[in-house]
């Protein structure tokens, strides 16, 4: 039984090269190429054992949510995958695999640091807070799974708020940001950092890759979808921000002088950012939105120090 | 009898609508800070200059509101301003406070953020009682 009728690739005009998912695969390739078992953590390492109780506390607390938020986003991503391939989406589909990839290498490398620096043993569940479970336990796997069977623009718009914007807009950039900031500051655990830099710009394509997809969808589907992601929105920054106030409310004082401030500020400006990225898409076609230069990004998502 | 948006008596209503809203007042019950919400100036709605209301707002009641006055808006701990489009979806439902916060259709001018944040929800009961109250619109709203 014939399944496929044709190949894109060997049919004119062949890959759209010169579209933004193409350009993120081009970058992926260019800048994603590091492999977490090359950061030297034996500095780290030291570092830990100079570090009080409260400071290790927090900084196990935040390796914590991130290590489960990048297993989470590597299990939860395949039925996005799945979808956009079974729209025969390949340019879309070269780049989610380095996306993947990318969010399994996340996993490795704070499995490396709870290991071998933290040598944190036993079960972390307890840094979980209910708004952190609201998010990465019962939304993100919901909106997720819900592709398999119902993969309507609505659905994946709000798969794509949940993973893109919130997950990975709200709380993975702006826990990043925080993370690197206070360990550049207090010079501690040189590895991480620099593992850190490597994150975030990963993290940058991939934030790309969703206003991308967002706007794609509400320029080929119009207001049913712009709704759809405004009530996603709705519903998902109260817990999202939630999970950055459970956080400050645990200690008191906050070790190494982070400031609840510090995670907000940068939050809004990088969320409003994308918010009108977009907005714009509902005044522009799809032949624009395929074609988004640079001003869909923030220029971040190209290269960590080598 | 339906008053026209953030104007004196709009605020006073607003004030009423709030201290016998037992949903707000459990969701504000330590909020502490009054507020000023500007409608920023649209001539094309004949909206010139800005409309401002004040909010007393105190431990889940509203102890008193008005029309802002300069010395308000100086002093209010929180001033959050929008224009016309972004508080015609805020006041419909269509759009939280928090998300337009976060999306800059809402601007907090005076005040932090951070001690604004663990009030989402007595902010949503904030609005909901706005939409309680009989209100007229400019034309072409």
């Amino acid at each position: 039984m014939t399944v496929r009728q044709t190949f894109r690739s060997t049919a004119a005009p062949g890959l759209a090269l010169d579209t933004f998912p193409m350009r993120l695969w081009r970058k992926a390739k260019r800048h994603g190429i590091w492999n977490p078992e090359d950061i030297d953590l034996q500095p780290d390492a030291a570092d830990w054992q100079r570090l009080d109780a409260p400071e290790r506390d927090v900084i196990l607390r935040l390796s914590t949510l991130f290590q489960a938020g990048e297993e989470s986003v590597t299990l939860d991503l395949l039925p996005l995958i799945q979808t956009i391939a079974e729209e025969g989406r390949l340019e879309e589909e070269m780049y989610l695999t380095a996306f993947l990839w990318e969010e399994a290498k996340h996993v490795e490398m704070f499995h490396r640091f709870l290991r071998e620096v933290a040598v944190a043993e036993g079960d972390l569940a307890h840094y979980f807070t209910d708004s952190y479970r609201a998010i990465f336990c019962e939304a993100l796997p919901t909106a997720l799974q819900r592709l398999r069977t119902d993969p309507s623009p609505q659905a994946q718009a709000e798969a794509s708020v949940t993973y893109n914007m919130i997950v990975e807009g709200v709380l993975a950039e702006t826990g990043y940001y925080a993370y690197h900031h206070m360990l550049e500051r207090n010079g501690i655990l040189p590895g991480m950092q620099q593992a850190v830099v490597h994150l975030r710009a990963d993290e940058a394509r991939h934030m790309a890759y969703g206003v991308f997809l967002l706007s794609r969808l509400v320029a080929e589907h119009g207001e049913p979808v712009w709704e759809a992601i405004e009530q996603r929105l709705n519903a998902l920054l109260p817990p999202a921000v939630g999970v950055i106030q459970e956080l400050f409310a645990l200690y008191d004082p906050m070790p190494f002088g982070m400031q609840v401030d510090d995670f907000l500020g940068y939050a809004m400006s990088q969320f409003e950012k994308r918010s009108r990225r977009i907005e714009r898409a509902r005044g522009q076609t799809l032949e624009e939105v395929l074609h988004l230069g640079a001003e869909a990004t923030d220029g971040n998502e190209a290269e960590a120090p080598q | 009898m339906a008053t026209a948006i953030f104007t004196d008596a709009w605020a006073v209503a607003w004030c009423r609508e709030l201290t016998t809203s037992i949903a707000y007042r459990q969701a504000a019950a330590r909020w502490e800070g009054a507020l000023v919400l500007i409608l920023e100036a649209d001539a094309a709605l004949g909206i010139d200059p800005e409309l401002a209301v004040f909010l007393d707002v105190h431990h889940g009641t509203c102890r008193s509101a008005r029309a802002a006055t300069a010395e308000d808006r100086e002093t209010a701990p929180y001033v959050l301003q929008g224009n016309a489009a972004a508080w015609k979806r805020i006041l419909a439902g269509e759009v939280e406070p928090l998300t337009a916060l976060m999306t800059g259709k809402l601007r907090l001018t005076q005040g932090s953020l951070a001690k604004l944040l663990p009030y989402v929800q007595a902010a949503k009961e904030l609005v909901a009682a706005a939409r309680r109250i009989p209100s007229t619109f400019p034309p072409g709203w």
